[in-house]
């Protein structure tokens, strides 16, 4: 392995590296550009679906009633804890 | 006697060299760091002591080692030089990550992009040093901050370097709250380094599933080199927001990824014996970790990782350019396209509340953090499409 920097190497990288580090930047940047674009644009389509099939509904169908039950139990424990301090006092 | 004398000859002992001693030195520092300064523990320990094991000198007629085919550390290897580990690894990683920050703010995705030069300007140096251009795409990777894509790309374009690649990749990864604040402090005024963005946007429970499946067929299609690697930590990452794949979430980012992290982790590390002659072309060759190979390994990799974080700071400096007031980047955030999550983006938080305490960039820097893992995923996506089709 050598270390000077011989003309079939610079011949190499002008022929073959520089084009394609500058293509495989240019196809990252586009990739993640359309990644970019496709998230920027998502929340409007999202919106527009929104009509025929609400996001809040469908959270919904896929919740468990856990959170209403936790309401639920939230209160009547409220209630219990309430009545004992009363009966204390 | 004569057993005993013939049994003596066998013993590591007696096939020892320098070279291996070495190694062994190299490995026990990689575990005393790992222990003592908790530098990528995870990874190091394992190849720390895969070190150790992989540097006790084999013996004639023996399958000890990863290269001799039937002993348990090849099988064990097998996941390494096929290339299996690297997209399992990624599937526990899409299964704990949160792209929520990125998809707040899709413009910081650009920042991902951009840190990505590393890679392709590291290549270019390597090819002036000498090395193929197979090596080159190999050793380049080690620009994108990512372990299990370079040991992906180095089982397929490069095996034989496969072990430097890999520790020279974990050891900067490690070194990352080093390399990169003295780079950022110089391409940034404090008066940048002070700004405050905007607080992300909510997103919702559809926009999270949505994304891991749209973001696989657009990076998918474009390059389906990055098939097997994107595949995984998108697939990962739908388990993680569905909602109904909990379990199979929990495993793949906590009992799965363990496992192979082991595997992989102590394997690279058993791969990297001192001297290992091959004979190619009729030449006996060295093909082991000491030589002036991976000396300008660990050179370039220093090299790409310093280009990254300079490529992403600047990309940042350039989008400024054409934002206005709230929506300007805090430059700082650029540094975090490298991909090595979390650590990059906890050094942007780092710098950032140096100058000011109270700004907190650690949510906007992890934007382009899990950015740059998809990109590093492309561009080896691309330099193995090249080297394999000419």
């Amino acid at each position: 392995m050598e270390f000077n920097i011989d003309p079939e190497s610079i011949k190499i990288i002008i022929e073959w590296g520089a084009p394609l580090a500058i293509t495989g930047m240019l196809i990252v940047f586009f990739s993640l550009t359309l990644i970019s674009v496709y998230i920027a644009t998502l929340p409007k389509v999202l919106a527009l679906l929104e009509n025929y099939l609400p996001e809040s509904k469908a959270q919904d169908k896929s919740a468990t009633d856990h959170k209403v039950l936790s309401k639920q139990v939230i209160a009547a424990i409220s209630f219990a804890l309430h009545h004992q301090n009363n009966n204390k006092g | 006697m004569e057993i005993l004398f013939n049994f003596m000859q066998t013993t590591g002992f007696a096939e020892m060299t320098v070279w291996n001693l070495i190694m062994m030195v190299i490995g026990i520092v990689f575990i005393t760091l790992a222990i003592t300064k908790h530098y990528e523990p995870l990874l190091l320990l394992p190849i720390g002591f895969g070190v150790i094991v992989g540097n006790i000198p084999s013996i004639e007629g023996m399958a000890l080692g990863v290269y001799d085919q039937g002993s348990v550390l090849y099988y064990i290897y097998f996941g390494v030089s096929q290339g299996i580990f690297p997209p399992l690894i990624f599937l526990g990683i899409g299964a704990m990550t949160d792209f929520s920050t990125m998809l707040s703010n899709p413009k910081l995705v650009l920042l991902g992009a951009a840190a990505q030069v590393g890679i392709f300007l590291t290549l270019v140096g390597a090819i002036a040093l000498n090395f193929t251009q197979a090596e080159a795409g190999a050793i380049g990777i080690i620009g994108g901050a990512d372990g299990p894509t370079s040991i992906f790309l180095a089982s397929k374009l490069a095996p034989d370097l496969l072990g430097a690649i890999a520790i020279a990749a974990y050891s900067y990864m490690a070194l990352v709250p080093v390399i990169q604040p003295p780079i950022m402090m110089l391409l940034t005024t404090k008066k940048q380094r002070l700004r405050r963005m905007k607080p992300p946007r909510q997103i919702s429970k559809r926009e999270k599933i949505i994304f891991p499946i749209a973001g696989f067929l657009i990076t998918a299609l474009i390059v389906p080199g990055a098939l097997s690697l994107l595949g995984m930590l998108f697939f990962g990452n739908l388990l993680k927001e569905s909602g109904v794949t909990e379990r199979l979430a929990q495993t793949a980012r906590t009992g799965m990824i363990d496992i192979v992290t082991i595997l992989l982790g102590f394997s690279v590390g058993a791969s990297t014996q001192a001297v290992r002659m091959v004979e190619i072309n009729g030449e006996m060759v060295n093909k082991g970790f000491i030589s002036g190979q991976s000396l300008m390994i660990f050179g370039l990799g220093a090299f790409s990782f310093c280009v990254a974080t300079a490529g992403g700071v600047i990309f940042a400096h350039i989008m400024n350019l054409f934002a206005k007031g709230d929506n300007k980047i805090n430059p700082l955030v650029g540094a975090a396209g490298v991909s090595a999550v979390p650590d990059s983006a906890r050094v942007v938080q780092m710098v950032g509340q140096k100058e000011d305490p109270h700004n907190y960039l650690l949510m906007h820097a992890m934007a382009p953090n899990v950015a740059g893992v998809i990109g590093s995923a492309i561009a080896a996506g691309i330099l193995w499409s090249v080297m394999v089709t000419g």
